[in-house]
């Protein structure tokens, strides 16, 4: 596990003993004002991650499972219903504590990538660093090297994210989202726009990652690598149709 | 290390430069605009003010009986006077042709030249004037047609005219540029005065007060004493000037010739403020997913915007780096164009602090303030509606896409053209504001400049005479007329008498000079443009037309008021039958029409005339000299003794002169005003194409031609343009209205002759359909080069 410097004082530490869940939504329910009337996205769902768990989310495309997604990374908020995560009740807060919480507690991994094309890659990097107050620039940029080199993306540090492929581009949205060392992974479609072999060495990263004690949700519509994954969450019509009960950790606790 | 964000906030100026050279145009344009305007007017007026100051301006002049140096001494002792000085001030005519004539003004100069009161300033050649030669105003060289070291021609009035030469000339701050006041200025000595036929005594006071030299109550009170003073020593004042204090005489036109200007400027930075939101706007709407992801990293609202308010000022930095330079050259140059008009010169130029200062201000906040706006609508705007972007056209469609709907014959890419005019209304309503208000300054300023010379010419067209003749004494009018008649090209003349008066108030005190015309009461060579009340009738005992600037000097006067007005001793009643508009600057002494039997009839004179008026055969300007030199000629022979003739054309082309610096002012102004309308509309068709890069993909994919794609580009263009153009000729209804009060009540006493610009009209219809198809073509060529990949791959 990366601990290239300590930000534990801007983040409750993760339970070691007896951890409860690290995502739990209960009875979520989230509703669309559309120019057709309004429409129902996610119809009460319960959901539980326990921490080290790799999670995957599958379903149809208008399954709900992204709003899902948007649900435990506070990008949107629940209709009615709770929504716990890292140990934070995120359903009242506001948009500003949300991105501050986001940036500690969680990393994001699209399907687009999403690196800012005017930055290089060790800048993208580090800025959730930056936005975070997390280490002085030195440090950011020893860490953001760090997670380059465990990504195999040194040699490309100083390109600028258009000079790489959907791979590569990918690999450094994962360095990334590790930039804040959080517990929580959230991937949107990672694979979703990378050939098999890519999609495969994505894949194995996140298997690496919850190794190391990681815990990741990804949301695919790929039910191979869901399969592949330690859980598979399917949602239809709004609603978890096959909830499948947690199994244990593969890692309880993470050193941090 | 600069920390990623700020290094992004520095590439997102470095990646898109031609993105970033808009914005920064458009701040660098209206501050560059501004900062010029205000750079001019704060340096030149504190220029002209300096150095006016440095010649010690007179307080009051008296003209009076020719007196010498004993009374300039008896007039230094008075407690009240700090400084007198004896001047002589000759009227004379300069020969500039065969047989023509400027009309001029000579003032002696002491033998060592050095004057204490209206010090005049030797400026090249000798100095001072040795006998028999004279030195000339530099600003009247070429009224006079001459040079330093020419020779020139003069006669006084009544005498022979000499031949001298030019050895010098002058820089007089005391006197108006030639070109505004029509007359040349010379300088010579007695002795040289003496040879020309003048007596050698003076017959002005020039003289400064003590205590406090801006007060006109106090100066006018010493000059009430200094007068009771010269009449108990038998004395007759013929003028007193009480000149506006301490302010050079071009000073005057300054003010409202700053104002339009400053409005003009001020209108270049409202412009260039909605071009501001507008591009800043479009940056966070292409920026709204990276807006979004920055957010989804854990950026707080605060951070983002602090990164785009960053951005902003950076734009106004780099806009300051070019405006501040360009404004200094653009500052020197109007200061400079200024000064060689108004005869003033201007050797410090520096940016003022408070104009730099300003110049920051503009740069900096109207950025920043102007993003505020779309900033805090972005940034404040949720994460996940932030991360889904900001492409999507309205979901409602509204009252003008079913309007576009319901009108047939429009082809599918002019529907599309339409609708996405209308797409970004705040957008849409800034362009448009932004070139209204461009098209709407361009046409008003070329129509006060056409309104300028149309009142100038409904002034002239007033005059129904064609040459005047101005007598250095009275004659009889049964004498000198048939001699005018005999001249081939003179159909009808008509006579009057001319001199200056003055209003008495009613505690006794006198007003300022009047120059009274006094001329038939059924006149036909004069179509009086009656402000108010009546011409003067035939059946009228002494009544009197007063010029509307009367009302600004002596306030109160009104139609059916009897005024007490003064000529040498003899004070008479004198009741106000009418005012008329008066082409000429509100200072000019006011006009005084009066007939001529009541004249005669109060103050003598019967059948005897000074100013002849006289109708000719033609009426342009070749037969307008001709007639002229054909009547020096006659009336010379005849031993009449001629002190001036001037045309009406003449006369014209003095008023025009007097309007070359304000149209030339105006001319510049309309045109960088509608650069930075054109660069509104030019920044707006390729932040409009940018947005919908994809969107123009997309149709290529599915099989629209390069031809459509350009049609549906240009098509927008031009509707912005022709809407913008409407907008703006209707704007440019009121504003050149309002404009051409402001100045023609301000600057010549007179509202001007509303004459608007149809060819400013057309001229920016022109302007806006060639901006619109630059400004749209080159996107769309752009847009057309891009492959269907890369387009929809376009971020």
């Amino acid at each position: 596990m990366l601990r290239l410097f300590n930000h534990a004082a801007k983040k409750p530490p993760v339970q070691t003993s007896a951890p409860g869940p690290i995502i739990t939504l209960a009875g979520v329910v989230k509703e669309y004002e559309t120019a057709a009337g309004p429409y129902l996205a996610l119809r009460g769902v319960d959901l539980t991650v326990m921490p080290g768990e790799f999670v995957a989310v599958v379903g149809k495309s208008g399954s709900g499972k992204s709003t899902m997604m948007n649900m435990i990374t506070g990008i949107d908020r629940p209709t009615r219903g709770e929504v716990h995560v890292t140990g934070t009740n995120l359903t009242h807060m506001q948009e500003g504590a949300l991105a501050e919480w986001r940036g500690i507690h969680l990393g994001i991994i699209f399907q687009f990538f999403q690196l800012l094309p005017t930055l290089t890659v060790v800048e993208n990097v580090m800025l959730p660093m930056d936005f975070c107050d997390i280490g002085n620039e030195r440090q950011r940029l020893a860490r953001a090297m760090a997670l380059l080199e465990r990504m195999e993306m040194v040699e490309q540090a100083d390109k600028l994210p258009g000079a790489l492929s959907g791979g590569q581009q990918q690999r450094v949205a994962i360095a990334r989202a590790l930039a804040n060392d959080p517990p929580l992974l959230m991937a949107d479609e990672p694979t979703g726009n990378l050939d098999s072999r890519t999609a495969d060495s994505i894949f194995q990263l996140f298997k690496d990652l919850v190794a190391q004690g990681k815990t990741v949700v990804m949301v695919t519509h790929d039910n191979d690598l869901a399969r592949r994954a330690g859980r598979a969450v399917l949602v239809a019509d709004g609603q978890i149709a096959a909830p499948v009960a947690p199994p244990a950790p593969t890692s309880v606790g993470v050193p941090r | 290390m600069l920390r990623p964000r700020w290094k992004k906030v520095i590439r997102d100026l470095a990646f898109n430069p031609t993105r970033t050279a808009l914005v920064v145009l458009s701040i660098a344009v209206g501050v560059f605009v501004f900062g010029t305007i205000m750079a001019g007017r704060v340096v030149f007026q504190r220029e002209m003010h300096t150095s006016f100051l440095a010649t010690n301006p007179a307080s009051v002049i008296i003209t009076t009986d020719p007196f010498d140096e004993d009374l300039v001494k008896a007039v230094r002792g008075m407690p009240a006077v700090a400084q007198a000085q004896g001047r002589r001030a000759v009227p004379a005519r300069i020969q500039t042709g065969p047989e023509t004539w400027q009309d001029s003004v000579f003032y002696v100069l002491p033998n060592d030249g050095v004057t204490e009161v209206g010090i005049v300033a030797p400026w090249k050649g000798t100095w001072p004037a040795p006998d028999n030669a004279v030195l000339i105003e530099r600003a009247s060289l070429a009224k006079a047609h001459t040079q330093l070291g020419s020779m020139i021609t003069i006669q006084l009035p009544g005498h022979t005219a000499r031949t001298l030469p030019v050895v010098g000339t002058t820089h007089d701050l005391s006197l108006p540029p030639a070109a505004i006041s029509g007359q040349a200025f010379g300088y010579l000595t007695f002795n040289t005065l003496d040879w020309l036929g003048g007596a050698q005594t003076y017959n002005q006071l020039a003289i400064v007060v003590k205590g406090d030299r801006t007060d006109v109550a106090h100066i006018r009170a010493v000059a009430d004493e200094i007068e009771q003073m010269l009449k108990r020593g038998g004395r007759e004042v013929l003028n007193t000037d009480v000149p506006t204090p301490l302010q050079h005489p071009a000073e005057i036109i300054l003010p409202t010739l700053l104002a339009i200007l400053t409005t003009i400027g001020s209108l270049a930075l409202l412009i260039s403020t909605f071009l501001i939101i507008n591009t800043i706007g479009a940056i966070l709407t292409q920026q709204t997913r990276q807006i979004g992801v920055m957010k989804a990293l854990g950026a707080r609202t605060n951070q983002i915007a602090g990164m785009y308010f960053a951005l902003s000022a950076a734009f106004g930095v780099l806009a300051l780096v070019i405006a501040v330079p360009l404004s200094y050259l653009g500052g020197l140059m109007l200061t400079g164009f200024l000064s060689t008009q108004l005869n003033v010169d201007v050797t410090n130029f520096r940016l003022p602090p408070e104009v730099l200062l300003i110049e920051l201000i503009a740069a900096l906040v109207v950025p920043i303030a102007a993003a505020a706006v779309p900033i805090r609508g972005v940034t404040s705007r949720p994460a996940r509606e932030a991360l889904a972007g900001d492409t999507a056209a309205p979901a409602e469609p509204t009252a003008i896409d079913r309007l576009i709907t319901r009108v047939r014959g429009l082809t599918r890419p002019t529907r599309l053209a339409l609708r996405n005019t209308f797409r970004r209304r705040g957008r849409l309503v800034r362009t448009l504001a932004a070139l209204a208000l461009g098209g709407a300054v361009f046409v008003s300023s070329l129509t006060l400049q056409a309104s300028l010379f149309t009142t100038l010419d409904k002034s002239i067209a007033s005059q129904h005479y064609d040459v005047e003749v101005q007598f250095s004494r009275p004659y009889r009018i049964a004498q000198v007329a048939p001699v005018v008649l005999t001249v081939p090209e003179a159909t009808s003349v008509e006579a009057l008498l001319r001199n200056t008066a003055f209003p008495v108030r009613a505690n006794g005190s006198t007003g300022e000079v009047l120059n009274m015309r006094a001329m038939p009461a059924s006149t036909t060579m004069f179509a009086p443009r009656m402000a108010e009340g009546r011409w003067l009738l035939p059946s009228d005992r002494q009544t009197i037309v007063l010029s509307t600037n009367m009302k600004v000097k002596e306030p109160g006067i009104k139609v059916g008021d009897t005024i007490t007005i003064k000529i040498g001793t003899n004070e008479q009643p004198w009741q106000v039958v009418g005012f008329i508009d008066e082409m000429m600057p509100p200072v000019n002494p006011a006009l005084a029409y009066v007939s001529l039997a009541a004249y005669t009839h109060v103050y003598g004179g019967v059948g005897r005339t000074d100013t002849l008026r006289i109708a000719t055969v033609g009426h342009d300007p070749a037969s307008h000299k001709a007639a002229a030199e054909a009547l020096e000629r006659q009336l010379t022979l005849d031993g009449y003794d001629v002190r001036l003739i001037r045309s009406r054309s003449e006369d014209r082309a003095i008023l025009a002169e007097r309007f070359d610096l304000i149209s030339v002012v105006l001319s510049l102004m309309a045109i960088l005003i509608g650069i930075v309308g054109g660069l509104g509309l030019a920044g707006t068709m390729s932040i409009n194409v940018l947005e919908r890069t994809r969107e123009i993909g997309i149709m290529r994919a599915v099989g629209a031609a390069d031809r459509a794609v350009r049609q549906i580009v240009v098509s927008e263009g031009m509707v912005i343009a022709v809407l913008a153009w409407i907008i703006g000729t209707l704007l440019s209804l009121p504003m050149s209205y309002a404009m051409d009060y402001a100045f023609g009540v301000g600057l010549l006493n007179t509202p001007l002759t509303w004459s608007y610009s149809l060819p400013a009209v057309a001229a920016w219809l022109g302007a806006v359909l060639l901006i619109a198809l630059v400004a749209s073509l080159l996107p769309a060529r752009s847009a057309v080069r891009l492959t269907v990949r890369e387009v929809l791959a376009y971020e």
